[in-house]
């Protein structure tokens, strides 16, 4: 059973539209939405948690498409928004009681007991937190209510390398159970690069691509040469490049070059970097 | 609803002990009066004062709307399993609950200070504090529906709320309206019984209004 | 058991997830029927994607060196002496690939390499 199932979610905006989307997140498994900013992640996000309403498209969390009890659903649905958006005069237990009545299965047990790893200190009001302790708290709040499904939308940005590991860490433990899946939006690619298991691509409100993270290591390659034999390579190959005077790097199909060509491994940092490289200069070709 | 009410008390709270000193104060503004030589307030004394409070009641959605607005708690709540017309709701609640404590604690001052003064206490006093009451509730039901459109909307609504009372109580206390004759209409169970309905089906209206406006908007 | 990733080299993951057990498995490090730890838990242990481990023990399985009870999970299956020596076979045959490319550069002659092969095998007896 899917765990997110999304058919051309379409929302128009004023100079930006997220454009048919459609996507599926197997249960037990990470899914990492990366995108340039500005390109549709945390529209996507927002239209999966109720925030913003959806224009065109359906979404079905957990197999269950829309109904009028589509809120009941979100019990399951622990997310980390960007920012942890709550009064900044509650302290922990002001949070804890406000979530017991909202959620069916709140812990307050488990929350106290995450705040406690994290090194939270139970009686600091949420205006004299630093913005990693923040992100801590959002995501101890994520996991104290038995949710089957976590979405983080760019929750790791602005984190000192550290807590970054450790959030990584939380997430590696909540996906041991199988039944649990993640859906994780950044631009830090970094941090999804070893994570996931399956890469989403989106490029000014398009989904450019959906794979298995694996599958896309080996279907595109670094390679470096000379601008002449980039050229004489096929177009529909060469995903994007970079070159100087000293010479030119791309990333590629392996499937689509001639043998015998040193194809490097690649990591998908690069492979948005390039690919939105490449799309930048279509379209500046374009024009 | 509860987490939403629990989320708004925090700020339901200040609001209401600011406005209850002041009522209080201001309920007992003829103490200060009398000390400076005026005289006692006679049989008919209704603190005007302490109503002035009661005319930032309508104000309460506004601020929750806006302290909501500003810590984000508007997506966080929407995230949630909880439904937008609760949260709707939880406004509505607290500001009648707001209105019913004010009420019942300008009461509890002017009883007393009658007994301080006049030791008749007249069934008038009362129907004319629940007629207030419902008056109240019917700024309330007003000025609502607009917190859930946008800040602006909401305190232009509040804007008018006032200038559309100041002029109409500036026209009533001038007319011949305002005499014994035309406050005795308050004082008939029958007018207050449906001022009370009309209050009522006003103020779910409201509500029903601001859910419909809150249901589809993008946060 | 030991395994480590190596993110840089252009192996893919699942192929040297691949190469290590069939490894422990053939040094005798892992003991027949010995318990393989389950896909889900190798994979959140090393911090990689479910895919991943799910895929190198799929291979392990289709070569025949561990097979699955489903419920149980996956187990070391046993000494397949065929199997071993295919397995090293096939390792044969990649190094030989690997002199023939190298010879290939140095400008080596064919009799060159197998003068070479013959020496090393007279010196290991």
């Amino acid at each position: 059973m899917n765990a997110v199932e999304v058919k051309n979610l379409t929302k128009y905006y004023r100079g930006f539209t997220l454009d048919h989307i459609s996507f599926s997140l197997p249960g037990g498994c990470i899914m990492g939405l990366i995108g340039e900013n500005g390109a549709g992640k945390s529209t996507i996000i927002k239209l999966l948690l109720g925030i913003i309403r959806k224009d065109e498209g359906s979404i079905s969390l957990f197999g269950r498409g829309e109904s009028g009890r589509q809120h009941l659903l979100k019990d399951e649905v622990g997310f980390v928004l960007d920012e942890l958006k709550l009064n900044c005069e509650f302290r922990a237990k002001n949070i804890n009681n406000i979530m017991s009545s909202a959620y069916r299965h709140w812990n307050s047990e488990t929350f106290y007991g995450l705040l406690d790893k994290m090194n939270i200190p139970v009686s600091k009001r949420i205006k004299a937190m630093s913005r990693g302790m923040k992100m801590k708290v959002g995501i101890a709040i994520a996991m104290s209510h038995n949710a089957k499904l976590l979405i983080l939308d760019e929750a790791t940005g602005g984190l000192d390398p550290v807590v970054r590991d450790e959030v990584v860490d939380m997430l590696y433990e909540f996906t041991r159970d199988e039944e649990h899946s993640v859906l994780i939006s950044s631009h830090i690619v970094s941090d999804l690069e070893k994570l996931c298991d399956y890469i989403a691509f989106l490029h000014h409100g398009k989904l450019v691509l959906c794979e298995e993270k694996d599958r896309l290591m080996e279907q595109y390659g670094m390679i470096h040469c000379t601008e002449k034999q980039l050229s004489e390579l096929d177009c529909s190959a060469v995903i994007g490049k970079k070159s100087n005077q000293y010479g030119a790097e791309a990333i590629v199909r392996r499937d689509a070059v001639p043998k015998g060509l040193d194809i490097g491994p690649t990591d998908i940092e690069k492979l948005f970097v390039f690919m939105n490289r490449g799309n930048h200069n279509e379209e500046y070709d374009k024009k | 609803m509860k987490s939403m009410i629990k989320n708004d008390f925090f700020t339901f709270k200040k609001f209401l002990l600011i406005l209850t000193v002041v009522s209080v104060i201001l309920n007992f503004k003829w103490v200060i009066d009398f000390c400076f030589g005026a005289e006692l307030p006679g049989n008919d004394f209704i603190s005007d004062f302490a109503l002035y409070p009661m005319m930032y009641l309508p104000v309460l959605p506004t601020l929750l709307c806006t302290v909501d607005m500003r810590t984000g708690w508007k997506q966080f709540g929407a995230a949630m399993p909880v439904k937008r017309s609760d949260y709707v709701g939880s406004k509505y609640l607290l500001t009648l609950i707001a209105g019913l404590i004010m009420i019942c604690m300008i009461t509890v001052c002017g009883v007393i200070s009658r007994l301080l003064f006049h030791s008749a206490i007249d069934a008038e006093y009362f129907y004319f504090i629940a007629a207030l009451f419902m008056v109240l509730n019917l700024f309330c039901a007003f000025v609502t529906p607009f917190c859930f459109i946008g800040r602006t909307a909401a305190i232009a609504a509040y804007m008018i709320l006032l200038v559309v009372i100041g002029s109409s109580a500036t026209v009533f206390l001038d007319s011949s309206l305002f005499d014994k004759q035309g406050l005795e209409l308050i004082f008939d169970i029958r007018t207050q019984l449906i001022l009370f309905v009309c209050t009522a089906v006003l103020y779910a209206l409201s509500w029903l209004i601001s859910v419909r406006i809150y249901q589809n908007k993008d946060l | 058991m030991t395994i480590f990733i190596d993110n840089k080299s252009g192996q893919p993951i699942y192929h040297q997830i691949l190469t290590q057990i069939k490894n422990h498995i053939i040094s005798g490090e892992l003991s027949e029927d010995e318990a393989l730890p389950s896909i889900r838990n190798l994979a959140k242990d090393l911090h990689i994607s479910v895919i991943t481990t799910r895929r190198a023990y799929e291979e392990l399985e289709k070569e025949g060196f561990i097979y699955t009870v489903s419920g149980k999970g996956c187990f070391v299956a046993p000494k397949n002496t065929e199997l071993l020596r295919e397995e090293n076979m096939r390792k044969i045959e990649s190094y030989i690939e690997k002199i023939v490319q190298l010879a290939n550069v140095c400008g080596l002659s064919r009799e060159d390499i197998i003068e070479m092969i013959c020496y090393e095998m007279e010196e290991s007896i």
